[in-house]
């Protein structure tokens, strides 16, 4: 019995860190993807954009430049 | 994200103060709500907090189906032309809503802060939900089915263009919408980009027939009133399949209409073939169905006004805990089956 389900459980962990790392990947890619998209040029392109990632720094800056404020939202992988 | 101050997104993005949140631990969510399972969501504002437009939604289909570089140029031309307005006085100061913050919903602080995870935007969805069923408030078809297709419509857009109109069908046609026409409209709010019009349709209430679309053609703006179809609101909830309590473990697609006559169930019925089964199901013993499996009666039910399968008939109309007797035919052979639903975890 207890190997039984000692093998149920290995047999469903081990799916569970293959679909796990399956997603993982992914995600690492989409997110490279989504990087890299905008840049329309090569990788040596400097970055000419500062993301602030402090939404009330965000707002500080807004009101001391009088910029409106471009905010992203994004699930981190 | 990298972009060339030499290129015109560049340039237009410097004349923001660019901001990116990964986490919501502080964030007013009551200000910045939105559908919280898209991957990607932006807002344009100004300092006193004013939101000019969104820029993001989503379909069914992928979370990118509206995501394009060219419509996010017009959508930060267009958040600039806003606040130019709003320094000048053109552009009314709105009320803000209430704020909200993660810390005060206590089925998302336990789960997160208290434990120095990190608020995640899905967990925010999912959490609001357990604590609207904590609550008593909870209403699952109006909030499980809070983002209407535009397709339900005949509504295709040129993506890239914003909100220019492809092509136009069904209710969209037989109310006169053309392909060219810009959307600038819907009862009565402004809407400048996609992100805009998926969240004013999300607010038209379910019981309404008709919803009025301001759109833009040959330089005028015209007013057209479109007929809702049957369960305009209905879509598909694989993609925040996991985001409602019970967990059912399993994912089922409807029989045709063919399948269940040739098979002896009634045809309007939720009866429905399962294609996936979670491994969860064995390790938490919730039932033993089968990538296969026709399922055609939960504890005596066979038909439901909106639910097409037996997931989803059990997710909207049981609670977490709940036992059924599901009623299966595998193969040739007709089983009767226990399932024990369970509530959500943590998930990343």
């Amino acid at each position: 019995m207890r190997a039984s389900s000692m093998r149920i459980r290995d047999v469903v962990i081990g799916k569970g860190r293959r679909r796990f790392r399956s997603v993982a990947w992914r995600c690492a890619v989409l997110y490279a993807v989504l990087s890299v998209l905008p840049l329309g040029g090569s990788a040596a392109a400097k970055e000419a954009v500062v993301w602030i990632e402090s939404y009330d720094e965000a707002l500080s800056e807004a009101r001391r430049t009088g910029k409106p404020i471009f905010l992203e939202f994004r699930c981190a992988p | 994200m990298l972009t060339e101050e030499d290129t015109k997104r560049g340039r237009l993005l410097q004349q923001y103060v660019t901001a990116r949140i990964t986490r919501l631990d502080r964030i007013n969510i009551g200000l910045f709500e939105y559908d919280w399972y898209n991957t990607l969501y932006f807002f344009v504002l100004n300092a006193d907090e004013q939101i000019y437009l969104r820029y993001g939604g989503r379909d069914v289909q992928s979370a990118t189906t509206y995501l394009n570089l060219e419509s996010l140029e017009l959508a930060l031309e267009q958040g600039l032309r806003l606040h130019r307005q709003y320094q000048e006085g053109e552009l009314p100061r709105r009320p803000t809503p209430p704020a909200r913050y993660p810390r005060e919903i206590p089925a998302l602080y336990e789960l997160t802060s208290k434990r120095g995870r990190c608020v995640e935007c899905h967990l925010v969805g999912d959490m609001l939900n357990v604590q609207r069923e904590t609550d008593g408030t909870l209403d699952k078809l109006r909030h499980l089915y809070r983002t209407p297709e535009l397709k339900t419509l005949g509504i295709r857009l040129d993506v890239p263009r914003g909100l220019a109109v492809a092509e136009a069908t069904g209710s969209a046609a037989q109310a006169g919408l053309h392909a060219g026409d810009v959307i600038r409209g819907l009862n009565g709010s402004e809407v400048w980009t996609f992100g805009d019009l998926q969240w004013q349709f999300g607010h038209v209430p379910h019981e309404s027939d008709r919803v009025d679309l301001t759109v833009e053609r040959e330089g005028k703006l015209l007013t057209l009133s479109f007929a809702l179809p049957d369960r305009w609101w209905y879509s598909d909830l694989t993609y925040r399949n996991l985001s409602v309590d019970p967990r059912v473990y399993f994912r089922a697609e409807p029989l045709t209409r063919k399948e269940k006559t040739a098979r002896g169930f009634i045809p309007d019925g939720f009866a429905s073939r399962v294609r996936f089964v979670d491994p969860l199901a064995e390790l938490l013993a919730s039932h033993e169905l089968q990538v296969g499996d026709v399922v055609y009666d939960v504890d005596g039910q066979t038909r439901d006004p909106i639910a097409t399968t037996a997931d989803t008939f059990i997710k909207l109309r049981k609670r977490a805990g709940d036992e059924v007797t599901l009623h299966v035919l595998r193969g040739t052979d007709r089983l009767a089956m226990p399932l024990k639903t369970q509530r959500m975890g943590f998930r990343k």
